[in-house]
């Protein structure tokens, strides 16, 4: 999945990393768009045609159907035409600075709209204009699916590049603490926050960036006009219920901005969100100070 | 003048002058003064809700401990 997955289990049967490491590469299998022999890329190339799909793809596909229509479509897992234009149509690490950049597809926002679930069968059928990309919430759910093999009395905390759920109360019994990255500052915290049974997730433009003559483009797509988006927040930090929760609302925040994003995260229930803008602002949802350290 | 006339709502009157005096003193010398200006809270033109710090303010307001088991961060 693009990075380090960090495991800390407190007490907990020593077989569970192997588990989990198996969890993630499986999950990798089939949900990732980079790999040409994913159950995803077979989903993809089947488009205006019921797919029978494996129930690990069939849920994440329904997570994200939900999630986009929950946002209004903020969260959309059909702009990888979009991504792939911009040039990233391949993994991150191996875009190069100048990448050419294709004319911009068409805004089609609302393709997820026409997805179809059988959800007897367990197929789905695409839209004839519609791939999809689940790396806006991929992370967060394998997250999740971690810590669910580990039982709901686990003590342990599962970190996907910065997409993390901390069950329990950590090793010392007060909690995990989860330091937040300073966007202008990316080696420090910019706050340390304390939780337990909570997912955590940050968003931003800080890494997966990349230019193209003068323009600077990012992989957190603008579903309404195709585009890297122009938010100005810098990143995003979100505390909820869920590591995959925190992983869309993180991503929508950030694409929301300032002004509408903190509003949104603060209708979720358990939700709290953090975010630093472009002049150095920092925004907090009214709750979110109760979980700093 | 008849200083006797209504003496008794007088010596009321009288009564409740201190108190409102006593209370205004309460008021003044008994709560902490308002913070200053740099140091509170920059509320969003938008009102209604999410709060909004001045970056610098926010590590001051909150102390940050040195402990960390893990980090959450742009991926």
């Amino acid at each position: 999945m693009g990075g380090i997955v960090e495991l800390q289990i407190v007490g907990g049967d020593a077989a569970a990393p192997a588990r989990i490491e198996a969890m993630f590469a499986a999950h990798e299998q089939v949900l990732s768009r980079f790999r040409s022999d994913s159950e995803l890329c077979a989903l993809n190339a089947s488009p205006a045609t019921p797919f029978r799909t494996s129930p690990l793809l069939f849920d994440v596909m329904s997570e994200a159907a939900g999630w986009a229509c929950v946002t209004g479509g903020v969260f959309d897992p059909t702009v990888i035409d979009a991504l792939e234009a911009n040039g990233y149509d391949r993994p991150f690490d191996r875009i190069a600075h100048g990448t050419a950049v294709l004319p911009r597809p068409p805004a089609a926002a609302g393709r997820w709209r026409r997805i179809a679930f059988d959800f007897e069968h367990e197929t789905i059928t695409l839209p004839a204009d519609a791939r999809i990309d689940l790396g806006g919430i991929g992370k967060g759910y394998t997250v999740d699916r971690a810590i669910a093999t580990l039982g709901a009395a686990a003590n342990a905390m599962v970190n996907a590049s910065g997409d993390l759920y901390a069950a329990g109360d950590g090793p010392d019994g007060d909690g995990w603490y989860v330091g937040v990255q300073d966007p202008f500052s990316p080696d420090d915290d910019m706050v340390v926050l304390n939780v337990n049974d909570r997912g955590v997730a940050t968003s931003g433009s800080i890494k997966r960036h990349w230019t193209a003559g003068d323009a600077r483009y990012h992989h957190l797509i603008d579903a309404r006009d195709g585009h890297s988006s122009s938010s100005d927040l810098l990143s995003a930090t979100v505390v909820a219920l869920t590591a995959t929760q925190a992983d869309v609302l993180a991503k929508t925040a950030f694409l929301l901005g300032s002004q509408h994003g903190l509003r949104m995260v603060e209708r979720f229930a358990g939700a709290e969100c953090i975010a630093v803008t472009a002049q150095g602002h920092v925004l907090m949802t009214t709750g979110m100070a109760e979980y700093f350290a | 003048m008849n200083l006797k006339k209504n003496l008794g709502t007088k010596i009321a009157a009288c009564i409740a002058s201190i108190g409102a005096l006593a209370a205004v003193w309460g008021l003044v010398y008994q709560n902490p003064p308002p913070p200053a200006a740099s140091a509170q809270a920059e509320t969003s033109p938008a009102a209604a809700t999410p709060t909004v710090t001045q970056r610098k303010a926010a590590p001051a307001a909150t102390p940050v401990t040195t402990q960390r088991h893990t980090r959450t961060r742009v991926s």
